[in-house]
């Protein structure tokens, strides 16, 4: 099974959405949060990030969720240490991709059926009375 | 083909933990499988997905008509209307 990775600037913030996918889920699928800088404040710690993917390494790969394009250029810049790991960095919507993703991964999806999963968190109508809504 | 029609009884109705359940359970089968949220005039009939699932809109209260097409399609409407009673007596 792929693992997940949440990298948010707050570690409440990728802490809430790693509960929410959790519940999803039933927790079957390994999720690990990243969130904050080393003294708590608001931030990002390529030392969490790397310790983070460290704990969900495997064969199956990774898919990681970031806030933001800090986040993403974080995990770029720890990746270049560890040319073994088969990680993708979703463009995909924080909350929609983790949840999607933890989902498609919880029945066995490969780590491209799980990314391409995260990306249709793009196309999520949230609101029905929208007249101007497309469903695909 | 066969289709039922559910209320949703689950008090957060078909979304987060769920959607992702109903979904999950739907993929146990080969059958084409389709939802439409009957309660919202404007809901069109949708293929399943979790991310149409999550589109549903379906509230509880709200009456949703499941649909299936193919070799397992009994079983697939009656196993999705159990879960969604067994998912509401769980909470």
């Amino acid at each position: 099974m792929i693992g997940i990775l949440i990298v948010a600037h707050s570690e409440r913030l990728a802490s809430g959405v790693k509960e929410f996918a959790d519940q999803a889920t039933h927790g079957q699928v390994p999720i690990v949060a990243v969130g904050g800088a080393v003294d708590g404040s608001l931030g990002i710690s390529t030392e969490a990030i790397r310790n983070g993917l460290r704990r969900i390494a495997s064969a199956d790969g990774i898919l990681v969720l970031v806030d933001f394009t800090s986040a993403a250029l974080s995990v770029e810049a720890v990746l270049e240490d560890e040319p073994a790991m088969r990680v993708v960095i979703s463009n995909a919507p924080l909350v929609e991709g983790a949840y999607l993703a933890a989902v498609e991964a919880s029945i066995g999806a490969t780590l491209e059926e799980t990314a391409a999963a995260a990306l249709r968190g793009r196309d999520l109508i949230k609101a029905p009375s929208d007249r101007r809504a497309r469903y695909q | 083909m066969e289709e039922r029609v559910v209320r949703i009884r689950h008090p957060f109705g078909l979304h987060a933990r769920p959607a992702a359940d109903f979904y999950r359970k739907t993929r146990e089968f080969r059958s084409r499988i389709t939802v439409r949220n009957i309660t919202r005039r404007s809901s069109v009939e949708l293929p399943v997905s979790l991310l149409n699932l999550l589109q549903l809109g379906a509230a509880q209260g709200h009456q949703v008509l499941i649909r299936a097409e193919g070799e397992d399609e009994r079983e697939a409407v009656a196993a999705l209307a159990a879960l969604l009673d067994q998912l509401a007596a769980e909470e």
